[in-house]
């Protein structure tokens, strides 16, 4: 079941949920980022996330798109232009902001799907393979032709069964409760009946 | 390309970073003219806005459901408040509490009976239920019962409630959680921050409280009239006024100054760039003068209001009272004639008084000046998301640099001493909630959230120090830990206040440092910790109510009159 959530809540939830499988704290930033960035266009970010943290992306830094997007928005200069990566489609936000930074176009693509940033910062894209768990992926300057411009939404669709399995993942963030915790962590403990 | 350098931007005049973001002055601001409740009401007032209570259906026994509308020039904006009977074991213990005396909602627009239908089906859940896109914040109140059931007597014996034991508490609901932007399901932020009238941060959850102090009071008239509908009276308009919305915050508002060091900035440069404006100007005239001296003498009688348990507060409002009564004696032999009489009273102040007083002194600055301070308030809000990017291209040198110019104060720490990192950040399991451990005593360090930036960027310097890569992407192609300082360290050199310049893990780091820093922008009064992580507030307090607005000044409410005492 697919239900409707605010963006700040699947970017909290990704950022959490990509520190819970692995990451550091400054990448697990850019997944949220990324993520909200996707379901702002209609785009599946989390069902990407899901998957790169269930194939522990984390631990496969060569493969991973997260890790490969950092470097391309970073601007650091990466001499391969190919790459097999797990979930590309968390590529794509990466690819946005390069593109937006470097003030140009740019594609991407794999077997089975497209995408181009204009120069208008707006996202077109076509194809029916979305979320390939691997996926070879090219970035280059050709806008293939046939691709439809994203609408921006500002509101996340996810599916329950997906917003489940981000949280588990989430979960690992949390510190199981004590009772010392429970009694001074937070400060409160006192009654609230003055 | 963004070159970092670029954007730095020339401070001249305003304080140093290095003076104004430590914990212990941080946790000496007061509110000021760009505090947003205060941006919030002028603006009510400058824009016409018109309040009506669409809907107040509420029985005998206090339970039902509230309606009141703001209208402005584009937009309207309604409160749904939904009041309950709450039996007192119930009103306990905030941690696990699953029901409040009321719960509200900010609704974008006018609500249709089927909206208020489907909010009462989840708002007074709170946590537990969901909202949509149409509501901007959720939030909830309890009574003060020891004020709330006297007033309510009082009222209905046909009496007016004491003035004193009013002061003495100071609200009749307090406020637990007020959650916007996105919280819950409600609509993000970024959907309506292109609005005049939510431009300045915080705005929503402002008139969200705002609204509810109307209906507290309102509700509190009505529960006398349902007791004794011959005798009631409703309370006296000055009286009332003096009623305002308590606030109980624990640490979950702490790390928020961590987590947005760009708005950080933002709030601090805006309030640092008016005092700068003021020290100056070149001339006081007489009558500014004049109304420099009776605003130091409002302070002097808020100080004295002021009240707290907490000893820690109750030696800062000492200071406070002392420093209060230092500058009376210093203004008083001619010193605000001649050129720039501000800088130099400020200079004084620099070297005569403490933290409360200074922070007390820039607040009553900006008071003097609206014209020249006002306006900042348009540049209090931030586009975090447009500057969160890295900028691989920097070389590792200049990011060594800004390490050592901005962070000087974490590399001269020892973190291997046992009080450095005496404390870790993290969320609760059961609660879901920030809280605050003892490293040594709990097995919390997996669990760390990244609140304290001084420790992890001392350790990046190490490893920066050690790497041979020449440029910033390429450290982070072998250090992708160190991502989250990079970050900070180059958002840190673009913006002079984002950093808090303390170490906010250290043993002996009082979360409420951070609490009071940003409830002063939202422009509470009579801050007055329980603890060294839990504090009680007084929202709106003195404030004219909505139905007041049109024939009240909107801004002269947060410092106590002198007239009322005949002081």
């Amino acid at each position: 079941m697919t239900a409707v959530w605010s963006l700040n809540e699947i970017e909290a939830l990704s950022r959490k949920a990509a520190r819970g499988a692995g990451y550091g704290w400054g990448l697990a930033e850019e997944s949220g980022q990324a993520v909200r960035w996707l379901l702002a266009r209609g785009l599946p970010g989390a069902d990407a996330l899901l998957t790169a943290c269930q194939m522990t992306a984390a631990r496969a830094p060569d493969s991973c798109p997260l890790t490969y997007g950092c470097a391309l928005s970073d601007g650091t200069s990466i001499s391969v232009v190919e790459r097999k990566v797990i979930a590309p489609l968390l590529v794509l936000p990466f690819v946005a902001w390069t593109a937006n930074r470097q003030e140009k176009e740019l594609c991407l693509h794999w077997s089975g799907a497209a995408f181009a940033i204009l120069k208008s910062g707006e996202l077109a894209f076509g194809g029916d393979e979305l979320l390939p768990d691997v996926a070879t992926v090219r970035i280059d300057l050709e806008v293939p032709s046939g691709l439809v411009s994203a609408k921006v939404r500002h509101r996340a669709e996810v599916s329950c069964e997906t917003f489940v399995s981000l949280s588990e993942f989430a979960a690992k963030t949390y510190a199981p409760a004590t009772q010392a915790s429970r009694e001074s962590g937070a400060g409160a403990g006192l009654t609230d009946n003055d | 390309m963004f070159e970092v350098e670029d954007l730095q931007l020339k401070k001249v005049n305003t304080r140093d970073p290095n003076v104004v973001m430590r914990l212990e002055r941080l946790g000496s601001f007061h509110q000021s003219r760009l505090s947003f409740m205060r941006v919030l009401l002028r603006r009510l007032k400058e824009d016409n806005w018109r309040f009506e209570q669409a809907k107040f259906e509420i029985d005998n026994s206090g339970v039902g459901v509230a309606v009141y509308t703001a209208r402005g020039p584009k937009r309207c904006y309604s409160l749904i408040a939904f009041a309950n009977d709450l039996p007192p074991e119930k009103r306990s213990d905030r941690v696990i509490a699953t029901e409040w005396d009321a719960t509200f909602t900010l609704f974008d627009g006018v609500p249709k009976d089927a909206d208020i239908k489907r909010l009462f089906g989840n708002i007074p859940r709170q946590e537990a239920g969901r909202v949509t896109e149409k509501e901007l914040s959720v939030s909830r109140a309890n009574r003060s019962a020891r004020l709330w059931e006297y007033v309510v007597d009082c009222l209905s014996k046909g009496r007016q409630p004491d003035a004193q034991k009013v002061q003495d508490v100071g609200y009749l609901m307090r406020t637990t959680a007020v959650y916007g932007s996105g919280k819950l399901g409600a609509a993000d932020r970024e959907w309506t921050c292109d609005r005049e009238e939510f431009v300045a941060p915080f705005q929503i959850e402002m008139l969200t409280v705002y609204l509810i102090r109307a209906f507290v009071m309102d509700l509190v008239e009505h529960m006398a009239r349902m007791k004794a509908p011959k005798t009631a009276v409703p309370l006296d308009a000055g009286l009332r006024r003096r009623f305002g919305i308590g606030n109980s915050t624990g640490l979950g508002m702490a790390p928020f100054l961590i987590n947005h060091p760009i708005l950080l900035n933002n709030w601090i440069a805006a309030r640092e760039e008016a005092l700068a404006r003021v020290r100056f100007v070149h001339i006081a005239d007489k009558a500014t003068q004049v109304a420099f001296g009776r605003l130091v003498r409002r302070a002097q009688k808020n100080a004295a209001l002021w009240t707290s348990e907490h000893e820690i507060q109750v030696e800062k409002v000492e200071r406070l009272s002392n420093d209060l009564e230092a500058l009376t004696g210093h203004i008083t032999d001619g010193c605000l004639n001649g050129e720039k009489p501000w800088n130099r009273l400020w200079n004084w102040a620099e070297t005569a008084l403490s933290s409360e007083g200074q922070e007390q002194l820039a607040s009553l600055l900006i008071e003097l000046y609206p014209e020249l301070v006002d306006g900042l308030a348009d540049c209090m809000a931030a586009d975090e998301a447009q500057h969160m990017r890295i900028d691989g291209t920097m070389s590792t040198e200049r990011l060594a640099d800004i390490v050592r110019d901005i962070y000087a104060w974490a590399l001269a720490i020892d973190w291997e001493s046992p009080g450095a990192q005496a404390r870790v950040w993290y969320v609760s399991e059961e609660k879901l909630e920030p809280r605050l451990g003892e490293r040594a005593d709990e097995d919390l360090n997996d669990y760390e959230q990244p609140l304290g930036p001084g420790r992890d960027v001392a350790a990046m310097m190490q490893a920066l120090e050690k790497s041979d890569a020449v440029t910033v992407g390429a450290f982070l192609m072998k250090h992708p830990e160190y991502r989250h300082s990079v970050r900070r360290a180059q958002i840190a050199a673009r913006f002079p206040y984002a950093e808090i310049r303390d170490n906010t893990i250290a043993a002996d780091m009082l979360p409420i440092d951070l609490l009071r820093a940003k409830l002063s922008y939202f422009g509470a009064a009579h801050f007055d910790p329980r603890s060294d992580r839990w504090v009680r507030v007084n929202m709106f307090q003195n404030a004219p109510f909505p139905h007041e607005l049109d024939h009240m000044p909107a801004d002269d409410w947060t410092l106590p009159q002198l007239d009322e005492t005949g002081s």
